[in-house]
């Protein structure tokens, strides 16, 4: 294989993960910027931005993706003039950078698709690098005015900082470059021109024996290390900052300028594989040999009597270091320890492919199913020992089952932060003022019920945002302030989350979506349902009551296609509104399209199975079908309190006569509490789920099927609608009256 | 015997891969005839080196061209920078090497 070939295979295998990152950055960056609209303060965070857009100009670097890198440096560049606070963060700023973003993602996801073949964007960004430049130019003031360290070449070096304000101060700085520095777009020449403006440097020692001869190098590795006494007034924290860049790659130690020569015997003893060190100190002017002859002797001591953590403490009290210093180097050797070559960062996470991990999950179905199997085999042997061991198995198999779908798991804020953005813009070109406020960002659910949600979700905020909120004069006019609130919130009840997206606009407008729903036939002509089956209609095909349609919704394809693929995913969808107060549409997902505790019940042949999160008591009941009504509905006193009751029997007209005595299973959905007559009460039951085939879709109340241990189908209540059937009022769904009202 | 090695105007790491080659070629060639005649390895016996050229430069540059000095030490020469421009003589000097290469102490801000 030929070096050409090999980094076609090379960029061939790694740019995906390429594009999964920087798509990240910019997923980051975006939310940072968003962050920084309102909390102008944020100093980290434009050092943050600075990183994101960093990284991403460093590893296109690697890929050879030249517009974007060129594009890059220039979000760059202005963004370091803001970190020097020789810019503010405006608001047209802002907004200059948000569509920088854009356009960085866009060229990466162009890279991912087309190799750099196509450009449709040259012209736009073009014009996006003409303002950046000029943004950037209108900062440029005669102050110190350092180029950062990504910068590169060797600029005219400012002058020294003036030491006006504190005394300069020597310090030691031991900075060896990591191999792969060059390799991530990373100038050593750079970052130390950049160190040099800081102060003055008395003495540099560069470790040329480091420096493998020509025949042996790879001219692209990184092989330089240095020890330099710095003359300066600035802090550590902006002594390290200068190397921030490099720092997961760069083994950085500054030492306080009243650093002893015991110190540095600590350096010499942290790099064992660096012999010269000693030497080089000396050269370099930090240490004399006398000094450093009785550090190492008197270190040697210290280390026959334990372990680097004791040297630390050996240190503190001979030398009266910082105890935080210390344990700053400590963990610093520790993690250079443990992670020889990869990054830090890869030790915290994993990435995995999506589709292994549905295997698995796949896998662990089956495996549930099986043990369910042999666990009631063993029950029917009746031979103790082995009914223990399949419950020790069950047990078992359980926690994987949680662990594993844990692992699918992620919070729902990550989706919830990009409507941010959407909020933001879609106002913007709305002409209207609104505020995005989300709560409930660390809930957690499954990842692919995420992915599929935000689609949804999206349309929803924009819905919210379009229909919704007023104009801020309508909204003046009604008493209201100007600026309207949009509650993006989430959080978990009884085995599902539950999504809301609230508004304080103008709620919907119950008779206009009457007339509507008249003129299209979805309601008779003089019928008039109830408000909340009003509200419900907005979710039909083929309804718009916007008046004009504009490019963001009204296109009548949007709630009816939300609240189909909310039903896909076992969830439904209920809205609420007052109007001139608001709308808020309340989503109820599953947390897991896989597998759930189940509450296992028979009625008759038949099995049921309910999630267990939503099982909150059961009682005993008589078994009484004469006081039902056709549906198998009736109402029974719960301490005090009216309880209705649905008995499945009668619901779906099951077989077989009912025992003397039945169980009420008490159910909790959707806010209300109802009960459930069942014939017996099986226990708790880990269910696999199971999709039901087309033809049972549209039966209520079931979500799905799951298959016993002996092999016997479950059906899985879905308990929101079961409620919707038990609470109904007796006489059906609609009023239906003569004539209209 | 092999003619002064001229540095190229760029030497960075875009183009540090190409020009170690060319100067492993360079090495490959006869050595420079010292004062005690061709052919002859002699201890601290200078190679020059022009570096009047050199425009564009950064760390990965620097290196190799350190490098290429370790290399002709382990032979038993010298390399000697001779001329450098104000780029790679800057470059040398804030990287600390500009009196390992031209055998000369540094002068601050060359």
């Amino acid at each position: 294989m030929n070096n050409s070939d090999y980094d076609a295979s090379f960029i061939a295998e790694t740019l995906p993960a390429f594009v999964s990152e920087a798509t990240e950055q910019t997923d980051l960056f975006e939310q940072l910027l968003l962050q920084l609209e309102d909390d102008p303060d944020g100093g980290e965070m434009l050092d943050a931005l600075f990183r994101c857009a960093h990284t991403v100009k460093g590893s296109a670097g690697i890929f050879g993706l030249e517009r974007l890198v060129d594009f890059t440096h220039h979000v760059e560049s202005l963004l370091d003039r803001l970190r020097e606070g020789e810019l503010t963060l405006t608001a047209e700023l802002n907004t200059l950078l948000l569509q920088s973003n854009d356009e960085i993602r866009w060229l990466v996801n162009s890279a991912a698709a087309a190799g750099d073949a196509q450009d449709a964007n040259a012209q736009s960004r073009a014009e996006l690098v003409r303002r950046l430049q000029a943004a950037g130019a209108a900062a440029r003031a005669p102050s110190l005015n350092p180029a950062g360290p990504g910068s590169a070449g060797t600029e005219e070096p400012a002058p020294a900082v003036a030491a006006v304000c504190s005394v300069s101060r020597r310090w030691h700085v031991s900075a060896h470059f990591g191999a792969a520095t060059f390799r991530d777009g990373m100038d050593p020449l750079a970052i130390l021109n950049y160190v040099r403006r800081m102060g003055t440097v008395p003495g540099i020692a560069c470790d040329v024996e480091a420096i493998p001869p020509l025949g042996a190098l790879d001219p692209e590795n990184c092989h330089l290390a240095y020890e330099f006494s710095l003359d300066t007034v600035a802090t550590r924290a902006e002594i390290e900052a200068a190397f921030s860049f490099v720092g997961e790659d760069c083994r950085l130690q500054l030492f306080e300028p009243q650093a002893n020569a015991l110190e540095f015997a600590d350096l010499i003893a942290s790099m064992p594989d660096n012999p010269r060190l000693g030497d080089i100190l000396i050269a370099a002017g930090a240490i004399t040999p006398l000094q450093l002859e009785q550090a190492l002797k008197s270190q040697s001591q210290a280390a026959a009597g334990g372990n680097a953590t004791l040297i630390g403490r050996v240190l503190q009290e001979q030398a009266g270091v910082d105890a935080t210093v210390i344990d700053a180097a400590v963990q610093r050797q520790q993690r250079q320890r443990g992670a020889s070559a990869a990054p830090a960062e890869d030790n915290r996470f994993i990435r995995v492919q999506a589709s292994r991990l549905d295997a698995v999950i796949n896998l662990l179905g089956e495996l549930v199913i099986a043990s369910a199997g042999a666990s009631l085999l063993a029950r029917q042997s009746r031979q103790r020992k082995q009914v223990e061991a399949n419950a020790q198995v069950g047990r078992l198999v359980e926690e994987i089952r949680n662990g594993t779908l844990q692992l699918r798991m992620v919070p729902i804020g990550e989706t919830f932060a990009r409507f941010r953005r959407v909020v933001r813009d879609t106002a913007a070109e709305l002409g209207k003022d609104a505020a995005l406020e989300i709560s409930g960002g660390e809930t957690e659910l499954d990842k692919s019920v995420v992915e599929r949600i935000a689609d949804p979700l999206m349309h929803l905020v924009r819905n919210a945002l379009d229909h919704g909120l007023e104009p801020a004069a309508e909204r003046l006019a009604g008493g209201k302030p100007a600026q309207g609130r949009l509650t993006l919130s989430a959080c978990h009840e009884s085995g599902s989350i539950l999504i809301r997206i609230a508004d304080d606009g103008r709620g919907i407008q119950r008779d206009k979506v009457l007339r509507t729903a008249w003129e299209r036939g979805l309601v008779e002509r003089g019928v008039v349902p109830t408000d909340a089956e009003i509200d419900r209609l907005i979710f039909e095909a083929g309804f718009s009551t916007a008046e004009k349609v504009t490019n963001l919704s009204g296109r009548g394809v949007g709630m009816d296609v939300v609240r189909r693929n909310i039903e896909a995913l076992r969830g439904s969808i209920t809205i609420e509104s007052v109007e001139g107060k608001g709308s808020c549409i309340e989503i109820r997902l599953p947390l897991t399209l896989a597998i759930i505790d189940g509450f296992l019940v028979g009625v008759g042949s038949s099995k049921f199975i309910f999630p267990l999160d939503s099982v909150v008591e059961v009682i005993e009941a008589r078994g009484d079908p004469a006081r039902c009504d056709a549906r198998g509905r009736r109402c029974v006193e719960l301490r005090g309190h009216v309880l209705p009751v649905v008995d499945l029997r009668c619901l779906y007209g099951l077989d077989g006569p009912a025992p003397a005595r039945v169980s009420t299973v008490v159910i909790r959905a959707s806010g209300q509490r109802y009960g459930v007559v069942v014939d017996a009460l099986l226990g708790q039951h880990q269910t696999v789920i199971k999709p039901l085939s087309r033809m049972f879709r549209s039966l209520r109340g079931i979500s799905g099927s799951s298959i016993l241990g002996n092999g016997e189908v479950a059906l899985i209540v879905d308990v929101s609608t079961l409620g919707d059937l038990a609470a109904a009022a007796p006489s059906g769904k609609t009023h239906r009256i003569g004539e209209p009202s | 015997m092999r003619p002064v090695l001229r540095l190229p105007p760029e030497l960075s790491i875009y183009t540090v891969r190409e020009v170690r080659a060319q100067w492993l070629d360079w090495l490959a060639g006869p050595p420079a005839a010292g004062p005690d005649g061709p052919g002859r390895t002699e201890l601290g016996r200078p190679e020059q080196v022009d570096g009047s050229a050199v425009a564009e430069i950064d760390a990965a540059g620097v290196q190799l061209l350190m490098s290429l000095a370790r290399e002709i030490d382990a032979a038993g020469g010298a390399l000697q920078l001779a001329s450098p421009s104000s780029a790679l003589a800057g470059a040398c000097d804030v990287l600390g090497v500009l009196a390992y290469l031209t055998g000369k102490p540094a002068e601050a801000n060359a």
